[in-house]
């Protein structure tokens, strides 16, 4: 039995969309997947920055900068000193 | 013919009988069967905003955000032996019987403990205890600890549930910081990851705002510190200082003690919530005299150098005012008058002046108002209307008896003297920052003349002479002209004022050419002495002394 020319044409046709359709759904259940993976990434990453801040807050606060140079021997000073810039001398 | 007319029937209904039915499915139960099925392919959730930071003059994080996690239990899918329940107390530290009674509740799911850090949360998964649960949530984090509870406010929930700031900034500003709920819907797979070519409805969410203040993390730590030192040094049951730009209105610094700690405030009584501050009132005593002189020079009723004859205790309706020692030194200038702090010679200036002109400055000064401070809990007490002032209100009211006023009423007043007799508003915050990158300045309405610019600088110069010869001279430090009043209000208690229970307060600005600052120290019965000259005034100058330093300010 001989095909008509369209109707081979149309067969072929059909075969190949099912082939199209089958690709993209197997790559789309892939994407769906990696989105996800995305999504969990940045939520991650995005906690680490906020970890990261946090660091960066109490190492550079008045407290910990105050804690680190009491242990390095700093100490407040007992009583200023100005310089007279009328006379150049030092008043009390 | 017949039993096709019965079988038309039966066929009838029976199509009757579908009919009805997938009308019952269709149109009655529709709406619920579509949404058991949406909830079947779909997916929703609710995205929430970041709040939005605080940050110093300097964009330093006074508070931040941190991730948290609430640790909660569905009981049903609890294992049946209890042994696990030792291993989470232990690490949740909590009671073992509290925890065994909250998972004994007959409900699907009961949350146990807020705000766990990632580690703990990370331990608790470790043991693998079926239903057991966490959910993130955001907590504030304060890099700088501190005692600015006041100021800041705290973070709690709303009756929804969701994050809501109360007290402080975080509760005047709780809009701007909050931001907006954001909402995503989704179609999901059998295995419940979402098709990106699906429907979607999709919410962003609005991340909250950052607010940039004027406060000046040096300065504020400074005053914390020394305030710490001196409540303890006084031995004071609590009190609060306040600097602020006297041109601007601006707030560099606020502390008051006791004070709470704003990431654990449901650990402390919920009265200390609020700020003395801008929600307490007190008589200011002493440190009133400078407004009420201020009004009569402006009024040139007197003069600095109008004399007064100091002869001993002034006899009105009844009542004996003395002055705070008893001892009466004959003629004395008005300067005078506020170097002695003299309660009789201030009576005097209070009758020049006339009830009148004194409610009329009452009114300028903007007292019986709240100042617009950006604080959420700011309260101010009613100005009693001017028909129900007698001789003897008006007596007390000249040197700051009988009289309430909240701390930052009283600072933003006195603020004219060093402002060149304009009126601010005081403010916490500066700018917000949009998380979309923008910023906006925040507008401080326009200043108001109350007093005139020379009547400002005879007092500033009165006010130098107070802190030269007053009783706290002694404490001042050498080389800076600091203008300066010292107060000491006893405490009403049950219509009398209670002899041996005072507020010691300090007023005082500095330097006086250009007053770099105004401060206001305030101590709430100091046990060391009851006076303001040899508590809250050396308190005072020590602040100042680290407050030169800090800003660069010479001696001349």
């Amino acid at each position: 039995m001989k095909l008509a020319r369209s109707t081979k044409i149309i067969l072929t046709l059909v075969i190949l969309l099912v082939i199209v359709q089958l690709l993209v759904s197997s790559r789309l259940s892939v994407i769906g997947r990696n989105l996800s993976a995305l999504e969990e990434q940045h939520k991650i990453l995005s906690q680490e920055n906020e970890i990261f801040e946090q660091k960066i807050a109490s190492n550079s606060s008045l407290l910990t900068i105050r804690f680190q140079a009491k242990k390095l021997g700093f100490n407040k000073l007992a009583e200023v000193l100005f310089v007279d810039d009328a006379f150049y001398v030092v008043q009390r | 013919m017949r039993r096709i007319k019965i079988v038309t029937v039966l066929f009838f209904l029976f199509f009757l009988l579908i009919w009805t039915r997938l009308f019952y499915w269709q149109i009655i139960q529709g709406k619920i069967l579509a949404s058991d099925a949406l909830s079947q392919y779909t997916t929703e959730y609710s995205i929430y905003p970041k709040r939005g930071n605080i940050l110093t003059r300097d964009l330093f994080s006074l508070v931040t955000n941190k991730s948290a996690y609430l640790a909660y239990a569905e009981p049903k899918k609890l294992p049946e032996e209890s042994e696990y329940i030792t291993k989470l107390a232990s690490l949740l530290e909590l009671e073992e019987a509290s925890i065994s009674a909250r998972l004994q509740i007959d409900k699907s799911w009961v949350s146990i403990k807020h705000g766990l850090a990632k580690d703990k949360r990370d331990e608790i998964l470790d043991l693998g205890i079926p239903g057991i649960g966490f959910e993130e949530e955001s907590k504030r984090f304060y890099p700088e600890s501190s005692s600015s509870a006041h100021l800041l406010g705290f973070v709690g929930k709303d009756v929804s549930g969701y994050p809501a700031g109360y007290f402080g900034l975080e509760g005047f500003y709780n809009e701007v910081l909050g931001g907006k709920s954001g909402f995503v819907r989704q179609e999901k797979d059998a295995i419940g990851l979402p098709i990106p070519i699906g429907r979607e409805n999709r919410i962003d969410p609005v991340d909250g705002s950052d607010l940039v203040l004027n406060i000046d993390r040096g300065m504020q730590q400074l005053i914390e510190t020394n305030f710490k030192k001196g409540i303890a040094r006084y031995g004071a049951k609590s009190g609060g200082v306040i600097v602020i730009q006297p041109k601007t209105g601006a707030i560099l610094a606020m502390a008051s003690l006791p004070s709470y700690d704003p990431g654990f405030y449901s650990q402390y009584d919920s009265a200390l919530y609020k700020n003395p501050l801008i929600a307490d009132t007190y008589e200011p005593g002493s440190t009133f005299k400078i407004l009420v002189m201020a009004a009569a020079i402006n009024e040139k009723v007197v003069q600095p150098d109008t004399y007064y004859n100091e002869l001993g205790p002034v006899e009105i309706q009844g009542y004996t005012i003395r002055t705070w020692n008893d001892e009466y030194t004959g003629k004395i200038t008005m300067t005078q008058v506020l170097e002695r702090s003299s309660n009789v010679g201030m009576v005097f200036v209070g009758e020049k002046l006339g009830l009148d002109k004194f409610y009329e400055y009452m009114v300028s000064y903007k007292f019986g108002q709240k100042t617009g401070i950006d604080l959420q809990e700011e309260v101010s007490s009613k100005l009693r209307p001017k028909s129900e002032w007698r001789k003897i209100d008006l007596a007390t009211a000249s040197f700051g008896q009988g009289i309430a006023l909240t701390p930052i009423q009283l600072i933003r007043a006195a603020a004219t003297l060093a402002n060149e007799g304009l009126l601010v508003t005081p403010r916490v915050a500066s700018e917000i920052r949009f998380a979309v990158g923008e910023a906006v300045k925040l507008e401080t309405p326009q200043p108001e003349q109350v007093i005139k610019p020379s009547t400002a600088a005879i007092l500033s110069e009165m006010m130098v002479s107070a802190v030269e010869n007053g009783e706290a001279r002694w404490a001042k430090p050498k080389g800076f002209r600091i203008a300066g009043k010292t107060g000491t209000a006893q405490i009403p208690i049950a219509g009398h004022y209670a002899s041996d229970r005072t507020i010691a307060s300090f007023i005082g600005f500095a330097p006086v050419d250009d007053p770099g600052f105004i401060m206001l120290v305030i101590l709430r019965e100091p046990s060391s002495s009851p006076w303001g000259s040899e508590t809250a005034a050396p308190l005072f100058f020590d602040i100042a002394r680290d407050l030169f330093a800090y800003l660069d300010i010479s001696p001349r």
